[in-house]
């Protein structure tokens, strides 16, 4: 596994994670 | 197995608002997070004739990595611990059927588990399996979300990702 896949793995995982994280903990209720 | 595990995080944490989204998402990825740092220090080869992860990937190894990761969380109480363990033991549950090789009882076991290991052969009937799997997941996160008071259009920008990420696989 060379540098370039590890970091395309690791991305692929990190901004959905990132993301994901900031909507559900940061994006307010309804009521 | 990538989207499926994302909505297996996301499951649970419907199931446990106090646990934090990044430590589940970040969970259901631990064996991952280890399998690449396992293969970058050549622990497991994953060249197609030498492919081994069982250091990251096998059940009693996948069940002491979820210990580990539940552990730190002692602060934030049980049910957040126990979320943590889940969301790495969904792991190797959701990876059972679909990995490219089988899985490890333990390193080295000569006992696997597992029901289809050639990813070649069998690659589009397992991508409509994920496809079950990530609607399931996300039907219960968006039940059980909506149910806590999250806004929809969070809910639905949530779900639009996770199946945006299942679709990116296909590529």
């Amino acid at each position: 596994m060379n540098t370039q896949h590890v970091v395309v793995q690791l991305l692929l995982i990190l901004i959905p994670l990132i993301v994901i994280s900031l909507m559900n903990e940061f994006g307010g209720q309804e009521r | 197995m990538y989207a499926g595990h994302i909505a297996a995080g996301l499951a649970i944490k419907g199931y446990t608002a106090k646990a934090p989204t990044w430590a589940l998402l970040t969970g259901v990825f631990v064996p991952d997070f280890l399998w690449i740092a396992f293969a970058r220090m050549g622990i497991e080869p994953t060249r197609p004739d030498a492919f081994f992860d069982d250091w990251s990937h096998s059940l009693l190894m996948v069940v002491i990595w979820a210990a580990l990761f539940a552990a730190l969380f002692w602060r934030l109480g049980r049910t957040v611990m126990l979320a943590a363990w889940l969301a790495v033991f969904s792991h190797f549950l959701l990876d059972a059927p679909i990995h490219p090789k089988y899985l490890a009882l333990y390193p080295h076991s000569s006992f696997h588990i597992g029901v289809v290991a050639s990813h070649g052969q069998f690659a589009l009937r397992n991508w409509f399996v994920e496809c079950l799997v990530v609607l399931i997941l996300s039907f219960v996160y968006a039940r059980r979300a909506h149910r806590c008071g999250l806004r929809g259009n969070l809910i639905a920008a949530t779900l639009v990702l996770a199946a945006g990420l299942q679709l990116l696989t296909l590529l």
